[in-house]
């Protein structure tokens, strides 16, 4: 299973990944995010940060999850290339990143934010997949 | 039938360029939707969402007229790019599905006493101090940077905050809609994430579509407004386009999650997720547009800190001062906004929250919104084309108030996915092209010539046909490209 792949559209773009379970399906969207925003993905982390989240539902989970990384990819510079999950369920993620601290010419396209738009998490023939599209 | 020839096969020609979509062909449509565009643009439109986009915004409370597409429109979230509503500010809902998550990206034209043939062999070296005066690209930082009190006070004043650090004229304010400045807006309803976000960006450009062109006035359509406005055929002008950067982002973000429970509490039912909204006369409205006009005011005066550098860079290539070298604003306007706005509604005055997403006010002749200078001929509209196409200045026009609640078209519109249009540039080199057209580009970012390369977007003479034809503005004066800084 390829962990994610990019959609097209019209104005943006947009990631469908693919898990065996909710923490490896986070991570692959994670990993469509940077393959739109950056221009290698991280390969080692130097300096870790805790992302702890509560949402109504899954897939308010995943787009905060996402928000998340935006923030740092934005304000701090981080990018999370290892996750250590500790807690993952429909309403709360707790994981631990470990983070590559970007230059100017790692970024490629600034990602303004995860949409609600035509937003995806489903769980198929044992595994999870969902459609994020972003607005860029 | 293909979901695009279901979507041709919703619209009613009304003329040659506007298009109905019947509210009783789609169950939950409160009012009609209404598309300005040719036969021929009609078909782009059809090949995405966009106008199941328009059925949407259609079915929220309060809506009055129609769901109101301009020639440009394509898919966007919530509302489509192109998108305008009005909703009543009693009984309507405010959305930033309606607004965007770049809260007033806008544009606005410097203008200049040179012409084509003073700054054409100088092009190269004004393109490089501009590129180095004005930062751009990927969360690109700025200059100035801000502690919180003082980004505050630029969320409150806008425009004018940027005058008092000295970066700008006077009459700068004037010539901008609201005199950059929009009130009611609250810092306090601004979170912390999207203050840290605005704090090292003002005065950037950013990326994506956003640029700063030097443009010459290649053609004049009216010359009667044309010199109203200050317009020759041979003049030199920049334009500049962006908008909020991070902080209107996070703005966006912040308030979809606090719209989306609100439309619950008020039993608002939804159908795009992305059209979170809530009452416009309820707490979380109000929320909502005091943080807006913030991010509003924080555009403002990031692109009045940018006409400052660009006035500083003619200076330092051309050895004279700005003011002699007549470089007054033309005009700022501002395309993804919700404003409070009057109407004449059935023969009576209405207050409204008016959307335009990818739209820009167009007020005609006479209005007494449109600045002194400019109220007897209508308010300067700036449509800005794709990279190494024209441009057009345009004028508001006496339909935009009786149709489009006072808006027009605000761009080309893109037709092409940023992965086609890299797979149509796929070995080519577009700063070549473009190079060869007499048009010099700069671009930060990999990979942004070849997203943003001109056959992504639709033609830009064809949208500002659409709005002349319909009356919506005027067409005033065409303007060309010599050289383009991209983020």
């Amino acid at each position: 299973m390829k962990p994610y792949e990019l959609l097209e559209h019209t104005a943006d773009i947009g990631v469908r990944a693919w898990g065996q379970n909710p923490a490896e399906l986070y991570q692959h969207a994670a990993q469509g995010l940077y393959a739109v925003a950056l221009t290698a993905p991280p390969a080692h982390g130097e300096e870790s940060w805790t992302i702890k989240l509560r949402a109504d539902t899954l897939p308010d989970l995943l787009i905060g999850f996402l928000e998340e990384l935006i923030y740092f990819l934005y304000t701090r510079r981080l990018a999370a290339c290892a996750w250590a999950f500790k807690e993952m369920t429909e309403n709360t993620v707790h994981v631990v990143c470990a983070c590559k601290r970007l230059a100017s010419g790692d970024f490629r396209t600034e990602v303004k934010s995860p949409t609600y738009h035509n937003l995806k998490v489903e769980e198929q023939g044992g595994g999870w997949m969902a459609e994020i599209y972003f607005d860029v | 039938m293909s979901e695009n020839e279901s979507a041709s096969g919703w619209l009613e020609p009304l003329t040659p360029y506007k298009w109905r979509i019947p509210k009783e062909k789609h169950p939950g449509m409160r009012v009609d939707g209404v598309v300005y565009a040719s036969a021929e643009m009609v078909k782009d439109i059809c090949r995405d969402q966009a106008l199941q986009q328009v059925v949407n915004v259609a079915q929220l409370p309060g809506i009055i007229g129609a769901a109101l597409a301009m020639p440009d429109i394509h898919w966007g979230y919530g509302f489509p790019i192109g998108g305008v509503a009005a909703f009543d500010a009693e009984t309507g809902i405010v959305s930033p599905g309606g607004v965007g998550y770049d809260i007033n990206c806008g544009v606005r034209l410097v203008l200049s006493h040179l012409e084509d043939k003073d700054v054409r062999p100088r092009i190269s070296e004004l393109l490089h101090l501009l590129y180095r005066n004005v930062p751009a690209g990927v969360g690109s930082e700025g200059r100035i940077r801000l502690k919180n009190p003082e980004l505050k006070k630029v969320l409150e004043n806008g425009s004018a905050w940027a005058l008092q650090q000295g970066y700008g004229w006077p009459g700068d304010l004037e010539r901008t809609e609201d005199q950059g400045r929009m009130r009611g807006a609250d810092s306090g309803a601004i979170s912390s994430r999207a203050l840290e976000r605005g704090a090292n960006q003002l005065g950037t450009l950013g990326s994506g579509n956003h640029f700063l062109e030097v443009q010459v006035v290649e053609e004049v359509y009216d010359a009667h407004i044309a010199a109203v406005f200050g317009l020759v055929v041979g003049q030199v002008a920049v334009m500049i386009h962006c908008g909020s950067r991070g902080l209107g982002y996070q703005v966006c973000d912040d308030f979809l999650l606090i719209l989306r429970k609100a439309a619950q509490t008020y039993g608002i039912d939804i159908p795009d997720r992305q059209l979170a909204c809530a009452p416009v006369q309820s707490t979380e409205g109000k929320e909502y547009l005091r943080a807006m006009a913030g991010a509003a005011n924080y555009a403002w005066a990031n692109r009045q800190c940018i006409t400052h550098w660009v006035r500083e860079s003619f200076e330092q290539v051309f050895r004279q001062p700005a003011e002699r070298l007549g470089m007054h604003l033309l005009y700022d306007v501002a395309h993804n906004i919700a404003k409070g706005e009057h109407i004449t509604w059935q023969g009576k005055p209405k207050e409204v929250c008016v959307h335009r997403k990818g739209a820009t006010r167009a007020f005609p002749a006479g209005h007494p919104e449109v600045t002194a200078q400019y109220r007897p001929v209508g308010q300067p509209v700036l449509i800005p084309g794709s990279m190494g196409t024209a441009s057009y200045v345009c004028a508001g026009g006496e339909q935009a108030l009786t149709e489009s609640f006072g808006s027009t078209a605000h761009g080309a519109g893109r037709v092409l996915s940023r992965q086609a249009a890299m797979r149509q540039a796929r070995g080519r080199s577009i700063a070549e092209e473009l190079s060869a057209q007499g048009i010099q580009v700069l671009a930060r970012g990999r990979g942004t010539l070849a997203e943003e390369s001109p056959e992504a977007y639709k033609s830009v003479d064809a949208v500002v046909e659409a709005v002349h034809q319909t009356g919506l503005s005027k067409k005033v004066a065409r303007l060309r490209p010599l050289g383009v800084i991209k983020g």
